[in-house]
């Protein structure tokens, strides 16, 4: 039987390509979740509202980002270590520049920093929050936040509002929580914690593919086999499963997979991997699942170019160390004292639970 | 009120060169004791991980050193980073949290050391090196190195007896090394050689990154590098090169960004510190822009750097500044105001104009908290400290504290959940929410209670008011917040937090004009806002 909002997710799917995040939308779709947050180029507003309303949902703008190139220099970019834009607010009148469509102009051509904002760059990003009801949308949006600089001053949000834009997105409590003890990149590094306390990796709550097409659960999780999250990935994953069977069952098998991750910023999926005695990894090759990040840590391809040229890994004292066939190669080295606390480990979400790099 | 500070020369290029020399021997002297301080730390608070690493061991060897051996060893640049990666480990817990991770290569790697100074002991000295598969391992004080390959990553053995030193460790012979004359020594099949570390007029030259960068080294031929460094050494002026010799202790080359800025800008003003973090005594030149400019840019910012180690201004440290950026806008303005009293500048991509420069430099200066130690940095820079004028009034000063009245604290509010107030403008800041996050630890129900016994009563000081402000906001009740920081903004009107809470309250009750106002249109009056709120909502006593 074909149900109406499959055809309007399916249109957002085609307009949105691999950055769509198909199970957070079906999530709202299927009342899982209040709402989610999201990007969309001003220019395609009017077709994805559209869209968006034949799916039974609808949307409040946040305010407009437009990108700084990864080498901009801005005053409090440490406080911004993924995302880092200049935010102009949302006036519907504006008019998108077609002086800018075929990329003529650069990116200060547009009364950054006033508020007497003219013309928008078709590639800006409306930030939205999405939701079942124009309600539920701005409460959501009262709660969320980026950390803003303005005139040099960095301004943040008090903590009691991640708690509640962690209630709207659905999240479980107890992972709200643990993210609000433990998502400080200078002196935690979330994913080790959540390893640590961690008695087994269950793959419907591997979050690590949440920057690919393939990402089932967005949270990061307090516990690689948080019940609350397995319950609550378990019926993301039905809501999949009613919109396109295929679908869930290649985002199971993307979940089940081995992970060598550092930080937020580096994480690869090792093929075919095979953990030799409990102190090293076999693979096959290497896949990395930051590939559709915009702002990469700079050392990624290094990362991705060492681990693709071998065939094994061990982890020691903070570093990766890449071997061929039994050779030595060179390492990665790790570093948790400039801003984030890296930590290698290497995570088997295939069924063994085992992990490398933690003690 | 500040006075142009456009660019002068107060301060005679040669002054400068022996400042810059005066200052390093202070900043080396220091580093000797943050080593001491550091060293003894470990070994006492995370004396298992001591162990275990070897490290203990090593540092029992160090004392072994000469006090000729130590004076050099304060000199390489990389012991430098190494007591700085150290400091930050212990100030962010890493060693608390995950030891075993970069804390243990850490600590491994102070063997790297004991080699390198093996030439500095009176007697017979030994240890272990754990390469995890890096290829270099420096000697006779970074001279030269000794390299591997291939690489390989099991623990390497060595001793040094009567000069002589012996390495190898993973199967085959090892290598002998007189450490007189290291490079005669003969390469050996098990993929040890020595090489020297070439010097240009006493300054070390690492003609490739790996000992000192967190990235993977460009494509540049090693003695390309090495002439065109050469070669902008010896463009120098007298009291430039003076200037140069008296900071830098090493050169090495700084691989370019992953991402090529915009036209007309350099690799030197792109925020990577977080890669490349600054090493006392190293100038890491990018291989697309090598100019005697260039380099005598770089001393000129490790000598502000070393200058704001030893003089460390106030807000470079608080826990509500931004100090990062304060330091680094000191840097980049004040390296490019020293390279013009040097005669140097023109023809640098990042060269800025007088007025750009001179704004530049003002903004920083103002920020700057008035203090000795300010005043201190000024002089020592080459500034008149009295171009700027006592800022008492100051609208970026932080001023004044609250702390949580005892009501509060009964219900497991701790002492320190304080308010740090900062003021308007106050440009490298960011808010203080800590009450907010230390509230937040109290059962919502005893916040509840506490707040609606507390909120008809009708003596409030600033104090009672801010905090049950911020109770009534970790409980959603975001007319009462309002209402009690327009108390608190009735004491005083001029306090960052006070307006951003009142900010992202009124955001809760769906006041976004009003939001917008405070947030990014820089509001601050009270019946202002409270016009561009439809419904009251805690506004009620707003004239």
């Amino acid at each position: 039987m074909s149900i109406p909002w499959k055809s309007a997710v399916d249109e957002l799917m085609l307009m949105r390509g691999k950055g769509f995040q198909v199970s957070q939308y079906l999530g709202v779709i299927s009342g899982l979740k209040a709402s989610i947050d999201d990007w969309i180029q001003v220019q395609q507003l009017e077709a994805y509202g559209t869209h968006l309303r034949r799916a039974g949902l609808t949307y409040e703008i946040d305010c407009i980002f437009r990108r700084l190139p990864d080498t901009h220099k801005a005053f409090g970019t440490m406080y911004a270590p993924t995302t880092r834009a200049i935010g102009l607010p949302w006036v519907a009148e504006v008019q998108i520049s077609p002086a800018t469509i075929n990329g003529n102009a650069n990116w200060e051509d547009a009364d950054l920093g006033t508020n007497a904002v003219r013309m928008y760059k078709p590639t800006d990003e409306a930030h939205i929050v999405v939701a079942r009801t124009q309600e539920a949308a701005a409460d959501t949006l009262a709660c969320a936040w980026y950390p803003v600089i303005v005139e040099n001053r960095v301004m943040t949000c008090p903590h009691g509002d991640a708690i509640r834009l962690g209630d709207a997105l659905g999240y479980p409590r107890c992972c709200v929580d643990f993210f609000i003890a433990h998502n400080n990149w200078p002196r935690q590094n979330q994913y080790a914690e959540a390893a640590k306390v961690s008695t087994s990796l269950d793959w419907r709550a591997n979050c690590l593919a949440k920057n690919t097409q393939w990402e089932l659960i967005f949270h990061m999780p307090c516990a690689f086999d948080c019940p609350a999250t397995l319950t609550y990935s378990a019926a993301l994953l039905e809501a999949v499963r009613e919109y396109n069977e295929a679908y869930a069952r290649r985002i199971e098998d993307e979940l089940k997979r081995t992970v060598l991750v550092a930080s937020e910023r580096l994480v690869f999926a090792l093929n075919d991997a095979q953990f030799m005695d409990n102190a090293s990894v076999n693979y096959s090759s290497v896949e990395s699942l930051q590939a559709m990040v915009r702002l990469r840590d700079p050392r990624h391809d290094d990362y991705y170019a060492l681990l693709a040229a071998g065939n094994n890994l061990k982890i020691a004292d903070g570093a990766v160390i890449v071997m061929q066939d039994g050779r030595d190669l060179g390492s990665l080295l790790a570093y948790a004292d400039r801003g984030v606390a890296e930590v290698p480990l290497v995570l088997d979400f295939c069924g063994s639970s085992t992990r490398l790099g933690l003690n | 009120m500040a006075r142009s500070l456009g660019p002068r020369m107060n301060a005679a290029p040669n002054r400068l060169a022996t400042a810059a020399a005066t200052f390093r021997a202070r900043y080396e002297k220091l580093l000797l004791l943050r080593l001491a301080e550091m060293g003894e730390r470990l070994n006492h608070e995370y004396s298992n991980l001591s162990a275990r690493t070897g490290f203990s061991e090593s540092w029992d060897l160090a004392s072994g050193l000469t006090a000729d051996g130590l004076t050099l060893a304060v000199q390489g640049p990389a012991l430098a980073a190494w007591v700085d990666t150290t400091e930050r480990l212990l100030a962010n817990g890493i060693f608390d949290r995950y030891p075993d991770s970069h804390p243990a290569r850490h600590l491994k790697d102070f063997g790297y050391f004991l080699i390198n100074w093996a030439d500095s002991f009176a007697g017979s000295v030994g240890g272990c090196i754990y390469p995890l598969a890096r290829r270099d391992i420096y000697i006779q004080h970074g001279r030269a190195r000794i390299r591997m390959d291939p690489v390989h990553s099991e623990a390497v053995r060595w001793k040094c007896v009567d000069g002589r030193l012996s390495i190898g460790g993973h199967g085959a012979a090892g290598l002998e090394i007189d450490l007189t004359e290291p490079l005669e020594t003969e390469s050996r099949d098990d993929g040890f050689a020595v090489a020297p570390v070439p010097q240009v007029l006493g300054v070390q030259v690492y003609s490739d990154a790996s000992a000192y960068s967190r990235l993977a080294c460009p494509p540049e031929s090693p003695a390309d590098f090495l002439r065109r460094v050469t070669d902008a050494v010896n463009s120098l002026g007298p009291a430039q090169l003076a200037f140069l010799r008296g900071t830098a202790r090493a050169i090495t080359v700084k691989p370019p960004p992953n991402v090529v800025s915009g036209a007309g800008k350099t690799d030197l003003q792109e925020g990577d510190e977080q890669l490349h973090p600054w090493i006392a005594g190293l100038l890491r030149v990018s291989p697309i822009r090598i100019s005697p400019t260039a380099l005598l840019e770089l001393a000129a910012r490790d000598y502000i750097e070393r200058m704001l180690c030893l003089f460390p201004p106030e807000d470079v440290s608080a826990p509500t500044s931004f100090g990062g950026d304060l330091q680094s806008l000191l840097v980049t303005a004040g390296a490019q105001r020293l390279v013009r009293r040097l005669g140097g500048g023109g023809d640098l991509g990042v060269d800025l104009d007088d007025d750009e420069l001179s704004q530049r430099w003002t903004a920083a200066v103002e920020l700057l908290q008035e203090s000795a130690r300010s005043t201190a940095l000024l002089d020592a820079l080459g500034e008149q400290s009295d171009d700027v004028a006592p800022r008492s009034d100051s609208p970026g000063r932080r001023t004044g504290t609250l702390s949580p009245p005892e009501s509060w604290r009964v219900l497991g509010v701790p002492a320190e959940a304080v308010l740090v107030k900062t003021r308007r403008a106050a440009a490298f800041s960011v808010d203080d929410f800590s009450p907010v996050r230390a509230m937040l630890r109290v059962p919502p129900a005893a916040l509840n209670d506490e707040v609606r016994r507390q909120k008809d009563q009708d003596d409030w000081t600033e104090e009672s008011a801010f905090y049950l402000a911020v109770a009534a906001y970790c409980v959603g009740e975001f007319p009462l917040c309002v209402k009690f920081l327009a108390r608190c903004i009735s004491f005083d009107s001029d306090v960052e937090e006070y307006w951003h809470l009142l900010g992202f309250a009124l955001r809760h009750q769906k006041c976004k004009a009003a939001f917008d106002a405070i947030m990014f249109h820089g509001i601050r009056d009270l019946p202002h806002v409270s016009k561009l709120v439809e419904q009251p909502a805690g506004f009620e006593e707003i004239g």
